[in-house]
C-alpha cells in the first residue's frame, strides 16, 4: 500500500506545473553560471589565486569542468531549498485546502501510510532535483570546460585534488547535499501538516532556514552551544568531500545530525497528521 | 472501527458532504488514484467503464477543473463504486445541483440500488428525494432517533391531504364538515382541501356523489415533509 500511495503522490507531483519550476530554475541558473564562467572565468579564478601567485605557479586547464561543478554546487545549494519547499510544502496543506485529503481517508489507507508516502514522494522529487543539478553541473560542465585537477580554497588553505580523484568525491558530495535537501523536504512536509494553505509552510520553511543560517554565521558566543545542532550548519557538509585528507568524522557527524533531524520532523508530522481534523 | 478500520473501509464507499477532486488531473487520473489506494483495478478499461456508468463517457481525459458540480457529484459516485463496496454512504448528494443534476444523481442512486444491488445510506435534508429514493428511513433530530422504518409504511400512518374540485363548493363544504374538521374552501375555483385517512376517502367521495355534488377532480398527496414536521413537533 505504501508503494501504491507513493506512486499516487508522484502522479500528483508530476501533474503540477510548479514541480517543473525547480527543474527549469536550476537549468536557467546553471546556464547563467556556465555562460558567465565561460565568458570571464579566468578573472574569477585569479581572484582566488592572486594571493598564491608569488609562491606558486599555476599551469594547465585550471578553469575545468570539475572546478565549474564545484562553483555551481557552492552557489546553488543554498538556493535550492526554496525550490524543494515549493513542492513539498504543499503536499499535505494543499490537499487539506482542496478537501481531497478527506476523500482519500475514506479509503482503506491509514493516515501513517499516507503521510509516509508523501515523505517518500518528496524524497524522490528532491533526489531528481539533485540528480538534475549533478547532470548540469558535472556532466555539462565537463563537456563545456574539459577536465582537470580541482583547486579548492578552504579555511586551511588551498587544496588541490587530482582529476582521477574527483568523481567519487562528487558522488559523496551530492549524496550529502541530497541528505541536506531531504531535511528541508521533511521540514516543509512537517509544517504542511500544521497548515491549511500552501503558502504558509513554504514561507515558514524558508524563514527557518534563513534564521538558522544567520544564527550559524553570527559570531556571538551565546549561540555557540546550539550551532552544532542546527541542520543548516550541516547543509554545507558536502564541501568536506573536497578536503584533503577527507574528514570522515565531520561527514559522519553531519550526516547523522541531518538524519536525526529527518526522523524528528517525520515523527512530529506523524503525530500532528494523526490528530489533524480533516472534517472541516 | 479503529482496529479493523481498513477492512471495514474496503466494504464502504462514501462521499462526505461534497466530492473534492484534484482539479489539475483528468477524471480518469482522479479515479485511478482512488482505485489504487482502494486495492481496485486501475486498468483503463475498468476506469472508463465506471465513468460510463455515471454518465461521464467522453469526458475521461478532461480536467476536473472544467467539471460542473453535477459532473463532480457523478464522479464522486464513481469514486465510491470503484472498489465495488457493499455499502455506499452519500452525504447530501443533491445539494447545490440544478434540477437536471438532481434528476441525474437521483437516477444514478436508484440504479445503484436496483441494478447493482448496493446498500445506499443517504443523509439528506431534501425530504422529497428521500421519499422517492429510500426504502427505509431514520429521522434524527438533535442527535436523537425520532423514528425509523419503511418509508411507505411510515407515510401510510399519516393522513392524506386531499384537494378536490367540485361544481358547488359550498354544498360540498357542508357535507365534508361531517368528515373532517379542517376543510379549506376556495370559492374562486370551487376547490376544497382537507385532511383525512386513506381508508375514509372512498366513503367521502361516495357521500358527496350521493348528495349530488359533481366532482371534477380528486388529488391526494402524502408528503414526507408534512410527516417530518409532525414527527419533529
Amino acid at each position: 500500500m505504501l508503494l501504491k500511495s507513493t506512486w499516487n503522490e508522484f502522479i500528483k507531483i508530476a501533474a503540477k506545473p510548479r514541480s517543473y519550476l525547480g527543474l527549469v530554475a536550476i537549468t536557467v541558473l546553471v546556464a547563467v553560471i556556465l555562460f558567465a564562467l565561460k565568458a570571464d572565468g579566468m578573472s574569477f579564478i585569479s581572484f582566488v589565486t592572486a594571493s598564491f601567485e608569488q609562491t606558486l605557479s599555476f599551469e594547465g586547464n585550471i578553469m575545468n569542468g570539475n572546478l565549474v561543478a564545484f562553483i555551481v554546487l557552492q552557489m546553488l545549494v543554498i538556493h535550492i531549498p526554496l525550490l524543494v519547499a515549493l513542492v513539498t510544502g504543499d503536499l499535505v496543506s494543499g490537499e487539506a485546502a482542496m478537501g481531497t485529503i478527506r476523500m482519500l481517508l475514506t479509503k482503506p489507507i491509514s493516515r501513517r501510510t499516507m503521510l509516509l508516502s508523501k515523505f517518500l514522494a518528496g524524497a524522490v522529487y528532491t533526489l531528481l532535483i539533485v540528480i538534475w543539478l549533478g547532470i548540469l553541473a558535472v556532466i555539462v560542465g565537463k563537456l563545456m570546460f574539459g577536465v582537470g585537477d580541482i583547486m579548492v580554497l578552504n579555511s586551511d588553505g588551498l587544496v588541490i585534488i587530482k582529476e582521477m580523484d574527483v568523481n567519487w568525491r562528487y558522488v559523496g558530495a551530492f549524496g550529502v547535499a541530497f541528505l541536506a535537501l531531504l531535511t528541508v523536504s521533511s521540514l516543509s512536509i512537517m509544517l504542511s501538516c500544521f497548515s491549511e494553505n500552501s503558502i504558509g509552510p513554504i514561507v515558514t520553511t524558508m524563514a527557518i532556514i534563513i534564521l538558522f543560517t544567520i544564527i550559524g554565521t553570527l559570531d556571538v558566543t551565546i549561540f555557540d552551544p546550539i550551532k552544532p545542532f542546527l541542520f543548516t550548519t550541516h547543509m554545507i557538509a558536502w564541501r568536506s568531500f573536497f578536503e584533503d585528507p577527507l574528514p570522515w568524522d565531520v561527514i559522519k557527524e553531519s550526516s547523522i545530525i541531518l538524519l536525526v533531524h529527518n526522523v524528528i520532523f517525520i515523527s512530529i508530522a506523524l503525530f500532528q497528521f494523526n490528530k489533524k481534523d480533516i472534517k472541516s | 472501527m479503529s482496529t479493523h478500520r481498513e477492512a471495514i473501509l474496503r466494504q464502504i464507499g462514501c462521499i462526505i458532504e461534497k466530492p473534492d477532486f484534484y482539479k489539475y488531473l483528468s477524471a480518469e487520473k482522479n479515479l485511478e488514484i482512488f482505485a489504487r489506494i482502494s486495492g481496485a483495478s486501475t486498468a483503463k478499461y475498468d476506469i472508463h467503464a465506471m465513468l460510463e456508468f455515471v454518465g461521464l463517457k467522453g469526458r475521461e481525459r478532461d480536467k476536473v477543473s472544467g467539471f460542473s458540480h453535477g459532473m463532480k457529484q457523478r464522479l464522486g459516485i464513481a469514486q465510491t463504486l470503484i472498489h465495488d463496496p457493499e455499502l455506499i454512504i452519500l452525504d447530501e448528494p443533491t445539494t447545490g445541483l440544478d434540477p437536471q443534476g438532481i434528476i441525474d444523481v437521483r437516477n444514478l442512486i436508484l440504479q445503484l440500488k436496483n441494478e447493482k444491488n448496493k446498500t445506499v445510506l443517504l443523509s439528506s435534508h431534501q425530504l422529497s428525494e428521500i421519499e422517492i429514493i429510500a426504502n427505509r428511513m431514520v429521522i434524527i433530530n438533535k442527535g436523537q432517533t425520532v423514528t425509523e422504518g419503511e418509508v411507505s409504511k411510515l407515510l401510510n400512518e399519516q393522513e392524506l391531504v386531499v384537494r378536490m374540485e367540485v361544481q358547488d363548493s359550498g354544498k360540498a363544504l357542508r357535507i365534508l364538515n361531517g368528515w373532517s374538521d379542517k376543510v379549506k374552501e376556495n370559492k374562486d375555483d370551487n376547490t376544497l382541501e382537507f385532511a383525512t385517512s386513506r381508508e375514509a376517502l372512498p366513503s367521502i367521495i361516495k357521500s358527496l356523489t350521493e348528495n349530488d355534488v359533481l366532482i371534477y377532480g380528486v388529488e391526494s398527496k402524502r408528503k414526507l415533509e408534512d410527516y417530518f414536521i409532525r414527527i419533529i413537533n
